[in-house]
């Protein structure tokens, strides 16, 4: 279980959120939300672990990330809302170094980048020949073959068809279902059954 | 596929992919090296004397050039994301970029620099400790360069800092590299100081990954 204990996040002297505290349990989807600006990407930073929240604590299972990085890592799939992967590499290079590097199946990759709809052509252009949306789905073909427990991904429905949006959130469901946790940003309500967290509110 | 195969792959589909990374500090290599004489009466004796010197601070600034690559685009297009939040150990994963640059821009230098210091009329021998002290010179240079990148992976005018942190950094390996062809081009033995290179090399290698992967922590964000 991911839990936050009264974090708070700081720019500068000025508070940007917090404090903040909130249990994410397996087998429930968290949705994050709040307008530009409110701490959204802060926060996700602080619960993956790339920055630490200038007071509180996460837990993961009841240990402080901070201090036991290596329990959190084992678990996590996180997918930022840059993500894209080096413009000079192929679809499938990049995702199997992706998957290499978070300890996946590396040969899994393009079975993965078929599931997310990339077919012939895009598989084997350098990423910087691909759309906006082709690249997003690229970085989120990690879930396709994920072994993760928990998934954190900032902004994951930005440049997807409708289409695509409705089946990623699907995905989402089932990992739930399954046990999983998923931690989710979006300015777009979720078609899902989600626990909604109003940073703004917090 | 291991994680070292992985990185090692990646590293050279971009070297390979990215020539204008390995080409421009071979091409500002070649540049500084050919300026000097211009600047000095090309027949003056006083050219040879220096040219150890000359060649090796060239090769200075062609790596500190060079450096940019290692983390620039890995911070913009979110692989230092995956990468700090992934259970692979990053000291690993920079141990295997530091390899992947030294074989490929070092190697390059190694070849260039006694071709550039028989222009400069230094005996074989000499040329020859050129590029041993070149190839050994450059991991270490590389591996301090992988350090001062990682402290300044977050700053948006990186690279300027890079050099002046660096430049003072690299004066032991510049006195040793240096020294040792000075030394037998004058017809002295150059062992000496070509063990300490090597020396130094091996130490900072080793030190570089894990310190670089703490900087890349601190710093991120």
């Amino acid at each position: 279980m991911l839990q936050f204990d009264s974090i708070v996040l700081r720019r500068g002297r000025k508070t940007l959120l917090g404090p903040l505290s909130a249990d994410l349990p397996p087998g429930s989807v968290t949705h994050l939300q709040g307008p530009n600006g409110v701490g959204k990407t802060t926060l996700i930073h602080a619960l993956v672990g790339l920055r630490e929240p200038d007071a509180g604590q996460v837990r993961w299972n009841g240990d402080d990330i901070f201090e036991r990085p290596e329990s959190l890592r084992r678990v996590l799939c996180y997918v930022a809302h840059d993500a894209t992967g080096n413009a000079a590499l192929t679809a499938v290079e990049a995702l199997r170094f992706t998957l290499a590097v978070t300890g996946e199946e590396a040969d899994a990759a393009t079975d993965a980048l078929r599931e997310f709809g990339l077919t012939g052509r895009s598989l084997t252009q350098p990423l910087r020949t691909l759309s906006a949306g082709q690249q997003r789905r690229v970085a989120l073909a990690r879930l396709a073959v994920s072994k993760a427990a928990l998934w954190v991904l900032d902004e994951p429905l930005n440049a997807l068809d409708a289409a695509s949006r409705d089946a990623l959130c699907q995905r989402f469901a089932q990992h739930a279902q399954a046990g999983g946790t998923v931690v989710v940003t979006s300015h777009q309500p979720l078609p899902i059954d989600a626990h909604c967290i109003d940073l703004a509110a917090a | 596929m291991g994680i070292w195969g992985a990185v090692w792959t990646r590293e050279w589909q971009l070297l390979f992919r990215q020539r204008q990374d390995l080409l421009q500090p071979l091409t500002y290599f070649t540049m500084v090296v050919m300026i000097v004489p211009l600047g000095v009466d090309p027949a003056d004796a006083v050219l040879t004397l220096v040219a150890p010197a000359i060649v090796w601070i060239a090769v200075v600034l062609a790596v500190v050039l060079s450096l940019d690559r290692l983390f620039r685009d890995d911070a913009r297009d979110g692989t230092l994301a995956v990468l700090l939040t992934a259970p692979t150990p990053l000291w690993w994963v920079l141990l295997a970029k530091l390899g992947a640059h030294w074989l490929g821009l070092g190697s390059l230098l190694a070849i260039a620099a006694p071709i550039a210091g028989a222009a400069y009329g230094l005996s074989l021998a000499a040329a020859g400790v050129l590029f041993v002290t070149v190839i050994a010179g450059t991991l270490g240079l590389m591996a301090l360069g992988l350090v001062a990148g990682a402290l300044t992976v977050g700053l948006r005018n990186g690279g300027v800092l890079v050099a002046i942190i660096l430049l003072p950094l690299y004066v032991p390996l510049l006195v040793f590299g240096a020294g040792a062809v000075a030394a037998v081009q004058s017809g002295f033995p150059g062992a000496g100081p070509v063990y300490f290179t090597a020396a130094l090399s091996m130490l900072y290698a080793t030190l570089a990954p894990p310190l670089a992967a703490v900087a890349l922590r601190l710093s991120y964000d």
